[in-house]
């Protein structure tokens, strides 16, 4: 669980940074900007599960 | 052992790679500041559990009301994740966010605490009455 999502994170904004980069160098910037935005929801959700799993966790322990 | 080890490489690992993705999308970096900061803490949250178990039988020997456990569980609670929280958002440039944060965190460890002193208040006008 760990360390796989620490290097599922890395390799989608690594490979949104260089498709970002290949549209805008061959004029598509609006693609580039939705490819950008994708990516970013993509890891926004993940990070979202795992934090939500995270307060749930804190939520019972500390008796909330 | 292994378990502490893996958890200070991946916090190194990952500090190298939100290096890396600084340069060209801040955007993912400080998403991924993010989930290795929550990972870190499922890590000690899940340790924290037999801790707390043997809090509470200490407590209950001791004889102590178990809400007074209760709300201190729920103040330190609420201090950890509110100091993470704030220095998530002063490491991304909103300083002022942290602060925010720190101050409701204040507030609402304050409130929580207020039964505790209210019947601190009472046992002192008791013992003030008497004499």
């Amino acid at each position: 669980m760990e360390i796989d999502l620490v290097f599922k994170i890395a390799a989608v904004g690594i490979i949104v940074s260089i498709l970002n980069q290949v549209l805008s160098r061959s004029g598509r910037e609006e693609q580039a900007t939705m490819t950008t935005l994708a990516g970013l929801v993509v890891v926004l959700m993940i990070v979202a599960q795992k934090i939500s799993e995270l307060f749930d966790l804190v939520k019972t322990l500390f008796r909330f | 052992m292994t378990q502490i080890l893996q958890v200070f490489s991946v916090a190194m690992l990952a500090t190298v790679i939100i290096t890396l993705l600084n340069k060209q999308s801040k955007d993912i970096a400080a998403l991924l500041s993010i989930a290795v900061v929550g990972m870190i803490l499922l890590c000690s949250v899940r340790t924290m559990q037999s801790i707390i178990s043997f809090l509470t039988e200490l407590e209950k020997t001791a004889g102590l009301d178990p809400e007074m456990m209760k709300i201190m569980l729920k103040i330190v609670g609420i201090a950890i994740t509110a100091q993470l929280s704030a220095l998530i958002c002063s490491d991304n440039g909103n300083g002022a966010f942290g602060k925010a944060i720190q101050i409701y965190a204040s507030v609402m460890i304050l409130w929580q605490s207020l039964p505790l002193l209210r019947s601190f208040l009472e046992l002192l006008q008791k013992i003030l009455g008497e004499i």
